[in-house]
């Protein structure tokens, strides 16, 4: 009798403890859908001006980048249409690079080449690479979805959530691990480090000056260091405006050809 | 008729000047202070100079390079909410061929009106299809000879003098094109690039560059291009249409010796998409060769099918391949063949390829290598791209490359090309 009793305390106590790592295990999971929405899906839409500083390991810039970036929520799903105009330089000015995120499929990805009238499709299946040449890859952009990792809040401090951010398919990135410092009051994430497959770390990203624009926190400010070569990336986002009414046929490849002014030129 | 430089110049110019005026008229308040920057134009261009000589004598030819050039694009835009007006020119000094040449690449006014229609008329680029260095239903000129002796990949692409209409309707989205005169392809004619004349039994070079004989009177010898295009969830479908003239020479004229331009009409329809992990694209085009409809006629190209496989696809750390497979089926063969001239080579009915493209981007994406193949399993042929390009930073770019031939018949597709053979190194400064 006395094992049945101890059983049934084994059973209850473990059961507590279960039910308490699935609550903090969901406890992690909102704050890092949290933080994904605050970060990438502020707004219905938005539109900015980037610029993009990419920098030697001696900290000169060697190479900057100006585009527009429009981009568009699917609703409430995790689901975006993004768009870049680019300025500069020269050589890709007036070239178009259109995403689909999709959450269930690679992204669809076209590029526009102005000089040859060429529209061509690019394969979705590798958002682990450069963007046009800086610290950043193209997930960093365009957003890194939640559910493509597993999450461990490590410690909660006085200002940030710390979490530990651990790919499902480790084959699928370049990273094994990042950490992510997370602001309580506002779900910014305000550091992020990554770490390669030797557990040195390998890139680190900053957010810098956070603005309020119409009601949302906006990064305004951020880099991306390579630690390992000493390279980083820094980008500004100017004329940020929300909810401006983007309509969903800029996201398609008509409007590759016919560049739309309207919104292309909207801080002139 | 021909149509002039000034002519666009000047009908562009008013376009200019009356859309300014309507947008004037249409702003409430005028700024106090003037700043050329807030002003919708954009001047944009870059200077390029690129030579490249012959890897061995081609006893065909005089000189020693197929390409040495200095060359000065500019390009202007202008614009409104609901207009473009576009003046990209190229000024060249050609040190191959001794002159000063200004090439007039593109002048054009694009109009915007609605979201359901817009139009664009003047001379254009004009690129669709799914092919990669390929083309199945794209009828648009293409410059070969550019493409072959090194010059930049922009001018693989020749212009076309033509209108533009866009219609979007619920379903889908339909371009119409009528270019009022044929524009053919630039094809190799033996005065920089030499070829096997098969109608000569010989080669042909500079000394005795062949004729064509070009349909070319505005509004009677027209092309139409029509293409009807959706996206459906990601995936790209088209239906393509055409109506003009073989845009290399697909027939000779038997009196003077002339290469001609035959009639054709093209069908054909493509996909495009993500499967596979990768970009998977299927094309197909029936050519139906309009003055030999039973291919009876050997002076004229048969009728045929063209199919056209391709996939793409990202592998890690910014490298990708992209391989295509292509066939061109004759339709009426045995008419052909049957019609012989006694002695003559029967050519073979099917005509197919393997393309393959390897690219890896280094040191930040500035370094680029690519390799880009075509072989012909029915000719035993090949055509080689390697190229290196550095981006020495955001404006300066350094480049150099090759083209190669290679088959062991004096009469195949590629083969013939092979005392063209050549390597080009170029430097490129863009603002």
């Amino acid at each position: 009798m006395t094992f049945y009793k101890t059983f049934l305390v084994l059973l209850f106590i473990n059961g507590f403890a279960l039910q308490n790592t699935w609550s903090q295990e969901t406890d992690v999971n909102i704050i890092v859908n949290k933080a994904n929405k605050v970060y990438k899906y502020s707004g219905d839409d938005r539109i900015c001006i980037v610029n993009m500083d990419i920098k030697n390991n001696k900290g000169k810039t060697t190479m900057n980048r100006e585009l527009v970036l429009i981009r568009k929520n699917d609703g409430d799903n995790l689901k975006q249409k993004w768009y870049a105009y680019f300025k500069k330089p020269a050589d890709i000015r007036k070239m178009v690079f259109m995403v689909w995120k999709n959450t269930n499929k690679d992204d669809d990805r076209w590029i526009y080449l102005p000089a040859m009238d060429l529209v061509k499709r690019l394969a979705g299946s590798d958002k682990r690479s450069s963007f046009v040449g800086s610290q950043f890859v193209y997930e960093d952009v365009t957003g890194r979805l939640p559910k493509l990792d597993t999450h461990q809040l490590i410690k909660t401090s006085d200002n940030y959530y710390e979490v530990k951010s651990t790919p499902v398919d480790p084959s699928a990135a370049e990273f094994s691990y990042f950490y992510t410092w997370i602001d309580k009051e506002t779900f910014i994430p305000k550091k992020r480090v990554f770490y390669d497959k030797n557990g040195e770390k390998q890139r680190e990203y900053r957010a810098g000056k956070v603005e309020d624009i119409q009601g949302e926190k906006t990064i305004v400010e951020f880099s991306m260091t390579n630690i390992q070569t000493g390279e980083s990336t820094y980008i500004t986002f100017s004329d940020v405006k929300y909810n401006v009414g983007i309509p969903d046929n800029i996201f398609t490849e008509t409007y590759l050809r016919r560049v739309p002014r309207k919104w292309v030129s909207y801080n002139k | 008729m021909k149509v002039h430089l000034s002519t666009y110049l000047s009908l562009l110019f008013t376009a200019m000047i009356c859309i300014q005026l309507h947008a004037q008229k249409k702003q409430d308040t005028i700024k106090s202070k003037f700043k050329f920057s807030d002003l919708p134009i954009e001047w944009q261009g870059f200077i390029d100079s690129r030579h490249g000589p012959r890897i061995k004598n081609d006893p065909y030819q005089n000189k020693d390079f197929s390409l040495s050039e200095t060359r000065l694009q500019l390009q202007l835009d202008y614009w409104t909410d609901i207009s473009e007006i576009k003046i990209k020119t190229d000024f060249i000094y050609d040190s191959q061929q001794g002159k000063f040449l200004v090439n007039l690449r593109e002048v054009n006014l694009f109009l915007t009106p609605s979201s359901w229609f817009d139009f664009k008329i003047g001379r254009q680029i004009l690129t669709w299809g799914k092919g990669d260095m390929l083309f199945v239903n794209d009828l648009f000129p293409k410059d070969w000879q550019s493409f072959f002796i090194g010059r930049e990949l922009e001018y693989l692409k020749s212009y076309s003098d033509a209108v533009k209409l866009t219609f979007y309707l619920p379903w889908f989205e339909l371009n119409t094109i009528y270019v009022p005169a044929f524009n053919s392809d630039i094809f190799p004619n033996g005065e920089r690039l030499s070829f096997f004349n098969p109608f000569q039994g010989s080669f042909t070079g500079d000394k005795t560059p062949i004729q064509a004989d070009k349909p070319n009177t505005w509004f009677k010898n027209s092309e139409y291009h029509w293409r009807a295009r959706k996206n459906v969830k990601g995936y790209d479908l088209a239906l393509y249409g055409y109506y003009g003239y073989w845009k290399s020479p697909a027939g000779v004229n038997v009196q003077n010796g002339n290469v001609t331009f035959p009639r054709l009409s093209v069908h054909g329809l493509s996909f495009e998409g993500n499967l596979f992990k990768g970009i998977t694209s299927f094309e197909a085009g029936y050519y139906k060769s309009i003055n030999d409809p039973n291919g009876k006629d050997f002076t004229i190209r048969n009728s045929q099918w063209v199919f056209l496989l391709g996939y793409t696809r990202d592998l890690k750390n910014d490298f990708s391949i992209g391989a295509q497979y292509y066939t061109e089926v004759m339709t009426n063969y045995n008419n052909m063949v049957n019609n012989l001239p006694s002695g003559a080579a029967k050519p073979k009915r099917i005509h197919d390829m393997f393309t393959l493209r390897l690219t890896k981007l280094l040191v930040n994406q500035k370094l680029n290598l690519s390799f880009f193949g075509y072989y012909s399993l029915s000719d035993s042929d090949a055509y080689l791209r390697p190229n290196i390009a550095y981006k020495l930073s955001d404006g300066w770019k350094i480049e150099t490359g090759g083209n190669l031939f290679m088959g062991k018949q004096d009469t195949t597709f590629w083969s013939q090309f092979q005392n063209n053979n050549n390597i080009y190194a170029g430097l490129k400064r863009s603002f």
